[in-house]
């Protein structure tokens, strides 16, 4: 399941992709990237006026933020554009399954006008900026956070039909001293998923879990497995599996 | 959208009309399918109750419209009269034009009596125009639509609860909102040689 999660962070779930993985070649890779582009530019930024190099940008800040609370203001200074066409955009990568917002969770429900984190929804597509020569790739680390959010979105879905579109039952948490979790949901009870992508080391992660008062957490880590007093850590590549059990 | 236009697109989209047992050899996705080194075959409409309206929503390039080809292959080698089965993509059309072409299809080619058609109209979300409206208004008053299988794609949440207010009460079913993602972590796994329990899916 390590290994397997490891490998499933670098090829992602796109058929096309997984067909690639299994039988590489040069024609294959190339039709793939071109594929997501065209996954990406055809649905949410056709006929938007931006050009590909501005696309790439907001692409490449968006990919950039992954696991950080994203800021519309300070994506549009960086892309040097409007803040509402950086919006648009961002809610047209939404409608089209490219890309999802978490919101920051206040009674269980999503807080107004509070900084949202922004996730795509498969590797394949957080690495399409740099496919095209515009910024670095994603880490693991914020890769797996990405796909056990993914995960626990396409299990809300199951359970709550339009979980997946509407964005408001998969939330995170912020403290008042700003420690965060990273996943809640009302669905969810007083569990919680927080992404620590290490080997060891995830304690600090239990001790925001209790002090966020929730009865219990989940730690999704690389390959670590242990009982806590507050929850499980478990290998993230297990947590998906379970999920989809 | 004249006759003579809706009637020349519903011809080259449903070779099954003229070549029920051949036309799977030829169709794009299945022959895409069938030479991918990739067995996956996902299963984002099975359980379809009749007289069913299912909403099914994903991505793009994640296999919605070769499960709706799949989907086809097996009601036709089944029982399903092939002249029952309605497919047609509505990418770039507008919401009238989703209207000539249910009427023109139920008056003019498909057979069969009302509720044992199956429609499978794909793009819907690409539609420009209040789509939810026309479909309720179909729904709501057309003697077979209302009473047939409807299938409608789409790769936009776009007007998802609009959709979900209108069509209240004219889906005949439950699950009728249905979201086809990429593959997930075990299905991938598994097709790239990890051993894995099986699961429940």
């Amino acid at each position: 399941l390590i290994e397997s999660w490891d490998h499933y962070l670098k090829v992602g779930g796109y058929p096309q992709a997984v067909a690639a993985e299994i039988d590489p070649s040069d024609e294959m890779d190339r039709a793939l990237v071109e594929a997501l582009w065209d996954v990406v530019h055809g649905e949410a930024f056709a006929g938007s006026g931006l050009t590909h190099t501005q696309t790439q940008a907001i692409l490449r800040a968006l990919t950039s933020s992954l696991t950080s609370l994203m800021s519309v203001h300070a994506m549009a200074q960086a892309v040097n554009l409007a803040n509402a066409t950086v919006g648009q955009r961002l809610d047209a990568l939404r409608r089209s399954f490219v890309a999802f917002p978490v919101h920051r969770e206040q009674g269980l429900a999503p807080k107004p006008r509070s900084q949202a984190k922004w996730y795509f929804t498969d590797p394949g597509l957080s690495r399409i900026a740099f496919h095209f020569g515009a910024g670095a790739p994603p880490d693991p680390t914020a890769l797996s956070e990405q796909q056990i959010g993914v995960a626990l979105l396409r299990a809300l879905e199951q359970r709550s039909p339009g979980a997946a579109m509407r964005h408001d039952r998969l939330l995170y948490y912020r403290s008042t001293t700003r420690a965060e979790i990273d996943f809640v949901s009302a669905d969810f009870t007083m569990t919680c998923f927080e992404s620590k992508f290490v080997d060891r080391g995830w304690g600090r992660a239990f001790q925001t879990i209790e002090a966020s008062g929730r009865s219990a957490g989940v730690v999704a880590t690389r390959s670590g497995l242990r009982r806590h007093d507050g929850g499980w850590a478990l290998p993230a590549g297990l947590i998906a599996f379970l999920l989809k059990s | 959208m004249r006759a003579d236009e809706v009637d020349a697109e519903l011809v080259e989209a449903n070779p099954w009309w003229r070549d029920p047992g051949g036309w799977e050899q030829h169709d794009v996705q299945l022959r895409a399918a069938r030479s991918s080194p990739l067995s996956y075959e996902p299963r984002p409409l099975d359980n379809l109750s009749p007289g069913g309206l299912y909403i099914l929503r994903g991505p793009r390039r994640v296999g919605k419209s070769t499960a709706l080809k799949q989907l086809i292959a097996e009601r036709i080698r089944g029982t399903h009269p092939s002249r029952q089965i309605l497919h047609v993509s509505v990418e770039g059309r507008s919401d009238q034009d989703v209207a000539d072409i249910v009427r023109r299809s139920a008056s003019h080619w498909l057979k069969g009596q009302p509720g044992q058609r199956l429609w499978l109209i794909d793009e819907i979300t690409a539609v420009q125009g209040a789509w939810p409206a026309i479909i309720k208004r179909l729904r709501d008053s057309h003697p077979s639509f209302s009473a047939d299988t409807v299938i409608l794609t789409g790769s936009s949440s776009e007007r998802f609860d609009e959709a979900r207010k209108l069509l209240a009460g004219r889906r005949n079913t439950t699950r009728s909102d249905r979201v086809l993602f990429q593959m997930g972590f075990a299905e991938t796994a598994r097709a790239l040689g990890a051993e894995l329990p099986g699961c429940r899916h």
